[in-house]
């Protein structure tokens, strides 16, 4: 616990520790706009009529909350072991690198959420976007949500625990699949069947589509109808409860893994 | 159980692509006992890091086995962790924004000790490696000896019993290098369960801190001895070198006869005043009376004496560069 806790601090440190404190909580609520803006006009100046900024934007949303911890789990593995050059020295402590990567999971993801609630304060009242949370739906889900990130997390961390060079284009890449696979953009049943279909068994689709729901207070569209929110929350679970278990697994095969093939203090730049 | 660690016909093959596999460690074997420094000496490459990071747990063997406390370091590595700390040489490691104490405080964190007690022992520490003043520094504004210096300390805090030590001095300045000495000196010495592995290129390192030393070189153990022992084994003869007044070729001759068999005498001159200066290579040690009495039998009087003591400088080299000799027609591959 204390190895988790001390884990959450240095990604606090890190995330925050280069400026001073206010002007870290400037950025913190500037950062995601980025992400948002791209949907933001998207669908406010090509698709008035479709109604589906609020699926749009609240899939995106939760979508952010989730890629910024695997994003961050990747980067992390990369910069401990080449930039600081603490990894080994995380590694052989009694901290398991696993607990050590949920702790950095934990910071990431609270930061992300922490971005979100202050962004939804004012899109909420100026796109006029459906609110009427269901906090109890909300609260469960942000904690699966955690599950589910830091699950994706530690499988993320497994296989840059394998890779000597961070190739950020693959990560890209493989964000932006998942990102339009979720349904977070777009919603899935517009497109062909197969694809809709696929969309339900991507791990992160069923989160979304809750928290959509546990915010807008509404069913926006047909995708994942077929569930009530409270299936919907059971579905979560149990996808969160997967995730984790096969991250965690994976995390551990890696970390055998590296050491044997002595990855864990590897550095290539000279 | 007297043995803190045993090492037992390690090997380790790296395989790199597009070459054939490389043996870093070819059936490597010690251990070391409770209370002792023990030193691993070798050329660059010879596979002292590599030793050092599967005893850690950093590394995998490719066959044989290492006990740390009697834990198997490759199947029992969650016991054997909290008992050892590694601390390299030569790195640039820690978190440049945290401040000396918070960096120390979170690794103190993830060996789950209690604050209270993990502040009161990095103030010991940093006292001791004077470097109390700096606490509040960022890691990224310290020197490369302040970091090395912080890096020991976060070694020491977690309170292990055996330190792995991969060239602690590299790097670091020759007062810093003392007080790195001392302390790894004094800690070991202060618990009777407590143990060092140590690599280093600097042989006087060896020598003053090791009570036992291997020497390895392309992946096998050449000698593995007491220091004095390794430089006794060099040579068992005595070396003594004597500047003399006046002293000619003729005079050698008539000595070298009185000192008779097993005994070679060598007339050279002194570099810096160009006095004759005898060096003399004797069987027995107490024959350097003897020697003396026949000098001045002859007239000669002695402008200054010392004894050549073998360093193990001398000995490793010797024994590396026999190996290096041995080795030429069966070249391994390397890198
Ligand atoms: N991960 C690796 N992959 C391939 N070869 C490796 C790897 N690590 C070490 N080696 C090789 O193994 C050999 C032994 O390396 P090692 O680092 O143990 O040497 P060393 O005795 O510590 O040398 P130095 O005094 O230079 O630190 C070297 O030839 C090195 O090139
Ligand atoms: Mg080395």
């Amino acid at each position: 616990m204390k190895g988790f806790l001390a884990s959450m601090y240095v990604g606090l440190q890190i995330e925050s520790n280069w400026t001073k404190k206010w002007v870290w909580l400037l950025y913190l609520a500037a950062y995601p706009i980025g992400s948002f803006l791209a949907v933001i006009i998207l669908y406010g100046v090509f698709g008035q009529k479709t109604g589906l900024l609020p699926y749009a934007l609240y899939g995106t949303i939760f979508y952010y909350s989730l890629s910024m911890v695997f994003f961050d789990m990747a980067f992390s593995v990369h910069d401990d072991r080449e930039h600081y050059q603490t990894l080994k020295y995380i590694f052989l402590s009694s901290t398991s690198y696993r607990t050590y990567l949920c702790g950095r999971a934990a910071t990431r993801y609270l930061i992300a959420l922490a971005g979100i609630v202050i962004n939804l304060c004012w899109l909420v009242p100026v796109l006029h976007l459906p609110f009427h949370p269901n906090w109890g739906y909300l609260l469960a889900g942000a904690f699966l949500g955690y599950l589910v990130a830091a699950g994706l997390g530690l499988a993320m961390a497994s296989v840059f625990l394998l890779t000597i060079k961070l190739d950020v284009d693959v990560v890209d890449a493989l964000f932006g699949g998942m990102f339009v696979l979720s349904g977070a953009l777009f919603p899935p049943t517009a497109f062909p069947a197969v694809f809709a279909k696929i969309a339900e068994f991507v791990p992160m689709s069923p989160f979304i589509e809750l928290m959509r729901r546990a915010a807008s207070g509404q069913v926006l569209t047909s995708f994942l109808s077929g569930m009530s929110t409270s299936q919907l929350l059971g579905r979560v679970a149990l996808s969160a409860a997967i995730l984790f278990a096969v991250g965690s697994v994976l995390v551990s095969f890696g970390s055998r893994q590296a050491q044997r093939k002595g990855y864990i203090d590897v550095t290539t730049a000279f | 159980m007297h043995t803190s660690i045993q090492v037992e016909n390690l090997t380790r093959v790296f395989n790199r692509r597009g070459t054939a596999p490389f043996h870093a460690l070819r059936g490597v074997s010690f251990d070391v006992s409770y209370g002792e420094i023990f030193g691993l000496l070798g050329p660059n490459g010879a596979g002292k890091t590599t030793t050092i990071k599967i005893m850690s747990t950093l590394l995998l063997p490719t066959s044989g086995r290492v006990t740390v406390a009697g834990f198997d370091v490759e199947r029992e590595y969650a016991r054997v962790r909290p008992l050892i700390s590694l601390i390299s040489g030569g790195e640039t490691s820690g978190y440049g924004i945290l401040t000396v104490e918070e960096q120390l405080w979170m690794f103190s964190q993830f060996y789950g000790m209690e604050t209270p007690v993990a502040r009161a022992r990095i103030e010991e520490y940093l006292k001791v490696v004077g470097m109390w003043d700096s606490r509040r520094q960022q890691m990224n504004r310290l020197s490369t000896g302040m970091r090395q210096k912080v890096n020991l300390v976060r070694g020491l805090v977690t309170d292990p019993s055996v330190l792995f030590l991969d060239e602690p001095t590299l790097g670091v300045d020759v007062e810093a290098s003392v007080i790195i000495r001392r302390i790894v000196r004094d800690w070991v010495q202060e618990r009777p369960e407590r143990s060092v592995i140590l690599t280093t290129h600097y042989m006087a390192e060896a020598d003053e801190l090791c009570s036992r030393v291997a020497i390895i070189n392309h992946g096998l153990i050449l000698a593995n001895a007491a220091p004095s022992q390794l430089k006794q084994d060099l040579d068992s003869r005595a070396h003594y070198e004597i500047t003399l007044d006046r002293f000619d070729a003729e005079q050698l001759d008539r000595i070298t006869a009185v000192m008779g068999e097993g005994n070679d005498l060598v007339l050279g001159a002194d570099k810096a005043t160009n006095s004759p200066m005898l060096v003399a290579h004797l069987t027995h040690e107490s024959d350097i009376a003897r020697l003396i009495t026949a000098l001045a039998a002859q007239g000669a009087t002695l402008e200054y004496m010392r004894k050549l003591e073998p360093t193990l400088e001398d000995a490793f080299l010797k024994m590396v560069g026999r190996r290096f000799e041995d080795e030429e027609e069966a070249a391994s591959p390397v890198s």
